[in-house]
């Protein structure tokens, strides 16, 4: 067991030390002299600045990333960096730092991956095992059509397909924003169900996208599982049929599926991100979106690399959760 | 060896309407998009102003309509299929490259340390979360930004899921007999990979290269989305892009966005059906209903 | 103790297989097995002799068509298992019979707890016996067969195979239920384990008093663990006899070829006189002995009729012996 969390831990150290030095290395090779195309991107969309202004922007990107030292050095001050949430200043907004506008993202993201995750592994799985025990049924063979459909559609558009359905057809959902513009945010019901309002449809289009893959797979694997010897002889020892579900069955599937859970939460934050631009959602997708049309590299650096280190602790939390659902990992062979 | 190629498609096409199906209509697709395309006149060749009048609804002259700009979206559409197309293959190819040879070390040598760490390492690349850090990828590449571009900078990630797959497989067939004795008999590692591995990896590789092309059309998307594509050139991301920033939902100008998804939605559900068709006639599991289906159909 | 615990008669099933195909696993099966007894059903792959335990144990897919009566006495009441109900069979499944399955390893749980899997059969079919008693039981019949206690313990996952099919015997006969049908309990053991659970069986069954039915291609085990056996052919008993006898004096011909096919140290190095491998194609009924084609000594009535021989307690289906 002990084996199992050092593997873990390693598996952490070292995604994070990929994922990172991927970034390192893109924001540090392009062609061109990296503070000139910066300033280029900035003044060609229209970003109002003094000279003092754009003196101190070239000083302090200068000093933070030390480009006049040698390589190593700034690699390590752009872990330290980066591991304490310093990204720097953002460019667009200078000279709000850029953990400031991450700050007043992430809520938002986490709110809404939070829950359309939660929501799409629970029902996904419990209605595959359902699906699966009873495969024979119409139901079952309706919804597997159904979900194989939907399963290689990507969200962007699956987002766009709600936005068609029910902002544009069937006017019945805000298009922009988390929140009403005119509500104060304040612990009132009101506030609550704006929020949701908002969330609604963007947590509605991850939840459709990503049940599909949870439903396949474990009504695949119950189908498995149902003819495996081992259930048979269950059955053949006289055990009710609920224990057969809950025991053999579903004790054999949950492990599986949060190993795949915990290798899919990438996966699913990238859908997260594009879906909140979707439907103007104020949570980090927006943000990295104007990070780009605005030319804020340092915003955009740092949203990726606040990427990189949230999913990769979330999955290492997942992971950790495995052997408390599968105890014959306790148990070394 | 011909023979049986022969059998295995007419079986599929007989008894799997799924495979049928899709390869009928990615075949339109596949005509429309590198067949049709080359007809279209030269203002409906890159996203930009038109001769035709603005965002006007579907006509006989312009089925899908025209777009904000007048041009006419058929054309437009016609041209993003094949660049999508193209930019789908492409990555798929690369990434299949990677992904056959990172698998196949990582499975051949999962017995040691080397093993334990390349799969390690397969593991991380699909734990990280791609989008953000292709974007930073390609908004620092922004000038250089192309179809074979994008493709290469997808594959930094792409190759990672079915590297997983081929791992799997590699690691079944160490089991196999025969493997073991090239093993002993001291074949090195690469002659190996030709003679023993491939023939049984190849159908997997297919079905693998399937998905990474959905995938890589539906990345293509995503980085339109934020603005990274190559933005004047029509792809279906850029399609997507192009309507949603003219606004033409809220002004209800459906047909850019519909069409598109359409489009969309019928090259990737095919793509997907042929290689699921596939995936399941590979299966021994579903064998011997199939037998049991093309049996009747022979009957009949 | 001459009562009939098991009474077959005129069983015949079939195997439906798309559209009009049929086939034979089953033809006119006529069986007896007395209380008590260590029954034992010899006979090669396809010969229908696991076919015949699924009947037996209300196990068999839904794509068998069975025709017969297949009775069950329990507690002196007779039950016709062909006519009972699933809920029926379930309140009689591990009281009236128990079932040690073929590659009996991997029927259990991987993610079970041996006491866990042995409580919940416990559970399931015994409501009145006490939890604490039972773990005594339990810790008691392991030590007996000398798997030690801490394996109750164990995830199932991590017990070799060869202690999980006695694990599986222990399950099978810790209730001490009316009749225990094995489907070849020893075959993928070494020859040692082999002789370890031919034991454990032959100690059950003296402790227990309850009715064997062993189920085994394996005709050395028939020859030492057995009262009675029936030997069977292509979906037929062919010949029926208590195992001394049917040692001593093997009457049809192909029980003789059986015997004789297996190996003795210092045995004649003779060559084996016909190739009698079955194949299961010749399952469907065909007129006369279906062992005929490959009979080293079959006359022209054999593919008329089949004369039935009783003497005793042997019976035999061979037109040899018609006299």
């Amino acid at each position: 067991m002990a084996k199992y969390f050092i593997e873990r831990i390693v598996f952490l150290i070292l995604t994070l030390l990929i994922g990172l030095t991927i970034i390192f290395i893109i924001s540090r090779s392009t062609p061109i002299h990296p503070i000139d195309t910066i300033m280029q991107q900035l003044s060609s969309y229209g970003g109002q600045l003094t000279q003092q202004q754009y003196n101190s922007i070239k000083d302090i990107y200068l000093r933070l990333y030390g480009l006049n030292r040698p390589v190593i050095d700034q690699y390590f001050s752009f872990l330290a960096g980066v591991l304490s949430g310093n990204f720097g200043p953002s460019f667009s907004s200078f000279p709000t730092p850029v953990i400031k506008l991450i700050e007043r993202a992430l809520p938002w993201t986490i709110g809404l991956l939070l829950t359309a995750l939660i929501i799409s592994w629970v029902f996904g799985n419990l209605i595959g095992l359902l699906a699966g025990f009873y495969d024979k049924s119409g139901i079952s063979k309706f919804l597997q059509g159904l979900f194989v459909v939907i399963s290689p559609v990507p969200y962007p558009i699956i987002a766009l397909i709600l936005i068609l359905l029910f902002v544009f057809m069937i006017p019945s959902f805000p298009i922009m924003g988390g929140m009403a513009l005119n509500v104060t945010p304040k612990f009132s019901l009101s506030y609550i169900f704006s929020i949701i309002e908002h969330a609604f449809l963007p947590a509605l289009s991850i939840v459709i996208s990503s049940m599909a893959g949870w439903f396949l797979s474990m009504r695949a694997l119950v189908m498995n599982i149902k003819s495996e010897d081992f259930v048979e002889f269950a059955k053949l020892r006289g055990l009710k049929k609920r224990k057969i579900v809950f025991n053999y069955v579903m004790r054999n599937v949950i492990s599986p599926q949060i190993t795949a859970l915990a290798l899919n939460i990438g996966f699913i934050f990238n859908g997260a991100l594009v879906t909140e631009y979707l439907f103007s959602y104020p949570g980090l997708g927006t943000l990295m979106y104007r990070a780009i049309m605005t030319g804020d590299m340092n915003t955009l650096v740092g949203v990726a690399s606040l990427s990189v280190i949230g999913i990769t602790l979330a999955t290492f939390i997942v992971e950790l959760m495995i052997p408390i659902i599968d105890p014959t990992i306790r148990q070394e062979r | 060896m011909r023979n049986s190629f022969i059998d295995n498609i007419s079986n599929l096409l007989l008894v799997y309407r799924g495979f049928t199906f899709g390869i009928i209509i990615l075949v339109v697709l596949l005509f429309l998009g590198f067949g049709l395309s080359n007809f279209a006149p030269s203002n409906d060749l890159l996203w930009g102003m038109g001769n035709a009048p603005f965002s006007i609804p579907p006509t006989f002259n312009y089925p899908f309509g025209t777009t904000t700009n007048g041009q006419n979206l058929f054309w437009l559409l016609m041209i993003a299929i094949k660049n999508s197309m193209l930019l789908g293959f492409l990555t798929g190819a690369i990434s299949i490259a990677i992904a056959t040879i990172m698998g196949f070390l990582a499975g051949r040598f999962s017995s040691g340390i080397l093993g334990d760490l390349l799969n390690m390492i397969i593991d991380s690349f699909c734990v990280i979360p791609g989008l953000p850090v292709l974007l930073v990828l390609a908004f620092a590449l922004k000038n250089y930004i192309n179809v074979v571009m994008i493709s290469l900078i997808l594959s930094i990630f792409g190759w990672a899921w079915p590297s997983k797959q081929m791992r799997n497989i590699v690691m079944n067939l160490n089991q196999k007999q025969f493997i073991m004795t090239s093993k002993f008999s001291g074949l090195n590692t690469w002659k190996t990979f030709l003679h023993d591995y491939l023939p049984y990896v190849l159908p997997w590789l297919l079905i693998q290269f399937l998905g990474l092309v959905n995938w890589a059309i539906g990345m293509e998307v995503t980085i339109a989305i934020f603005g990274m594509s190559n933005m004047s050139v029509p792809t279906i991301g850029t399609s997507i892009y192009w309507a949603y920033t003219n606004q033409t939902l809220l002004l209800g100008q459906w047909w850019w966005m519909t069409f598109t998804l359409i489009l969309t939605i019928l090259l990737m559900l095919s793509i997907y059906m042929v290689s699921m068709s596939i995936s399941d006639y590979l299966n021994p599991r579903t064998r011997l209903t199939r037998l049991q289906k093309s049996k009747v159909l022979e009957e009949t | 103790m001459n009562e009939k615990v098991i009474e077959i008669e005129n069983l015949k099933a079939y195997y439906r297989i798309s559209g009009n195909i049929n086939v034979l696993a089953l033809d006119d099966i006529n069986l007896e097995v007395k209380k008590g007894e260590f029954a034992g059903i010899a006979g090669e792959s396809g010969s229908g002799k696991t076919s015949l335990l699924k009947v037996l144990t209300h196990s068999f897919p839904s794509s068998m068509e069975i025709k017969g009566k297949v009775v069950i006495n329990f507690r002196d009441k007779n039950f016709d298992v062909l006519t009972l109900n699933e809920d029926q069979i379930q309140s009689l499944r591990w009281k009236a019979w128990s079932y040690v399955p073929q590659a009996a390893m991997n029927s259990l749980n991987p993610m079970a707890k041996i006491k866990d899997i042995f409580l919940e059969t416990l559970e399931s079919n015994d409501k009145t016996m006490n939890r604490d008693e039972f773990r005594k039981k339990m810790e008691d019949a392991f030590e007996n067969v000398g798997l030690s206690k801490q394996f109750l313990n164990f995830y199932a996952s991590r017990l070799s195979g060869g202690m999980r099919q006695r694990a599986i015997i222990l399950l099978a006969t810790i209730l001490k239920p009316n009749i225990i049908f094995l489907d070849e309990p020893t075959t993928g053991l070494d020859l040692i384990t082999q002789k370890d659970v031919i034991q454990l069986l032959q100690n059950m069954h003296d402790e227990l008093n309850s009715t064997f039915l062993l189920v085994t291609h394996d005709v050395s085990v028939h020859a030492q663990a057995t009262d009675f056996v029936h030997i069977m052919y292509a979906g037929q008993i062919v010949e029926s006899a208590p195992t001394k006898e049917l040692f001593h004096n093997p009457l049809h011909p192909y029980t003789k070829e059986l015997i004789n096919s297996v190996p003795i140290i210092g045995g004649k190095r003779g060559r084996i006189e016909q190739n009698i491998r079955i194949s299961s194609s010749i399952a469907n009924s065909v007129q006369g002995c279906k062992f005929k084609d490959r009979c080293p000594y079959a006359i022209p009535s054999c593919g008329k009729y089949v004369y039935t021989y009783k003497k005793g307690d042997h019976e035999v289906k061979c037109n040899l012996y018609e006299s």
